[in-house]
């Protein structure tokens, strides 16, 4: 996309009904805002691995998303959900990746080959949106991303009952929807003991703000294309799908150690990683997989 | 054959039964999982008629190391690549973190794919 976009455009026309360019411009923002705060999102990722990326993966999830309609200019509501559903599809990562494309698989399906979107249509989108989501596991865990997107779906349906406005209804989602994130420790134990709220639900909120940020005429710019984002998203991709692993600490005992050694051997196997010590005893700190981890230490042998 | 860990006063012993089981709950809240498989078809008889609780799962100990194949169907029209790598990553973690031994290997076999017939 353009990056010479003006800094503000006019809210969208609650007269004009909501056609397919409208959702281009909201899902374009919801990305914007999602890319803005996924580090706060991966900050809180401790279930169901504590493993610091569901912010990362939601991310590149929507930015497959929104590339499959980033050049398109189909008017049709319908078929660029379809599109959204399948860039989605073709990129999702990680659990709450797979999910967020499963919502997305939910609201084109029952927006199906609708021209334009009224509240009525929105409704039964994120209600099917949550029907599909749920369907994909055999015991839903509540205090979820699964969670939200109900907690969204039912605040869409009493909004829509009060006011026929898109804009009203969307103003109530994402209120409900922070209400609904700030609950999930008192849903999931894991939660609570950790002390944070849910990740997963926590991404989706930030996407459907961002939406609604766009529908009332906010702009927000994508960093995609730039060459920020390229840097971003090879500093962030963790080098193969397991993730990145774990956090692996541990003491190196011996004598005449050699801690730059170590270090340049420790640093090859992982990010994130801290050498310190002397010739007698070395603290190392790494994230690796294990796979990754265990055969690095195998054939270096010279220090186990 | 079990596992053992040598403690001051005794040994500790984790079958691979225990370690099913761990596997098995973390299956079933696993996203995108949507059943269990077996490896044949005389498995899932055997499976069907002994109500096998950890049915698709099997745990075995090679050299004392675990090694863990997973049987599963998956929900069409998800990405079975990020779908299976959340699996491994979650009953990695759960066997691990519960049992204090690391696993060796998952190795998932995705038996069938879920059609849902309202799309």
């Amino acid at each position: 996309m353009s990056s010479s976009k003006p800094s503000s455009q006019s809210p969208e026309d609650s007269s004009q009904p909501c056609n397919g360019q409208s959702l281009k411009r909201m899902a374009r923002a919801g990305l914007a805002w999602l890319e803005k705060n996924y580090e706060k999102v991966n900050a809180l990722n401790v279930f169901p691995v504590p493993d610091g990326d569901t912010g990362t993966n939601m991310l590149l999830t929507m930015r497959s998303a929104y590339k499959e309609i980033a050049n398109s200019d189909e008017k049709n509501i319908g078929r660029v959900a379809q599109l959204i559903y399948n860039g989605a599809l073709m990129g999702a990562r990680g659990n709450s990746g797979v999910i967020l494309s499963q919502l997305w698989r939910g609201f084109s399906a029952a927006i199906d080959s609708s021209e334009t979107l009224d509240v009525q249509l929105l409704v039964r989108g994120l209600q099917e949106a949550t029907r599909t989501a749920y369907r994909a596991v055999q015991e839903p865990v509540e205090g979820t991303i699964l969670t939200v997107s109900r907690e969204v779906a039912e605040a869409a349906e009493i909004a829509a009952s009060e006011n026929a406005d898109v804009r009203y209804v969307m103003d109530q989602i994402v209120r409900q929807g922070w209400d609904a994130v700030k609950r999930t420790p008192q849903m999931l134990a894991v939660l609570r003991e950790a002390g944070v709220v849910d990740s997963g639900g926590c991404g989706l909120v930030y996407v459907l703000e961002g939406m609604q940020k766009a529908l009332n005429g906010e702009s927000l710019d994508i960093e995609a294309d730039n060459e920020r984002a390229a840097q971003l998203q090879s500093a962030l991709a963790p080098q193969d799908e397991l993730g990145y692993g774990y956090d692996v600490q541990f003491l190196i005992k011996g004598q005449g150690l050699d801690v730059e050694k170590v270090r340049a051997d420790i640093e090859a196997m992982g990010d994130s990683t801290l050498v310190v010590g002397d010739s007698n005893l070395i603290k190392v700190h790494v994230q690796s997989t294990i796979r990754g981890f265990l055969s690095a230490m195998v054939l270096n042998r010279e220090f186990c | 054959m079990t596992n053992q860990n040598h403690e001051k006063l005794g040994t500790i012993h984790v079958s691979p039964a225990a370690i099913a089981t761990i596997a098995s709950h973390a299956l079933l809240t696993s996203y995108g999982v949507v059943g269990m498989a077996s490896k044949n078809a005389i498995n899932e008889l055997a499976a069907q008629i002994t109500r096998d609780p950890h049915h698709g799962v099997n745990v075995r100990y090679e050299n004392g190391h675990i090694i863990i194949d997973l049987y599963v169907i998956i929900e069409h029209g998800t990405r079975i690549s990020s779908v299976a790598a959340s699996v491994i990553n979650a009953v990695r973690f759960n066997v691990e973190k519960m049992v204090g031994l690391p696993v060796q290997q998952i190795n998932l076999y995705v038996q069938g794919l879920r059609v849902n017939t309202s799309h």
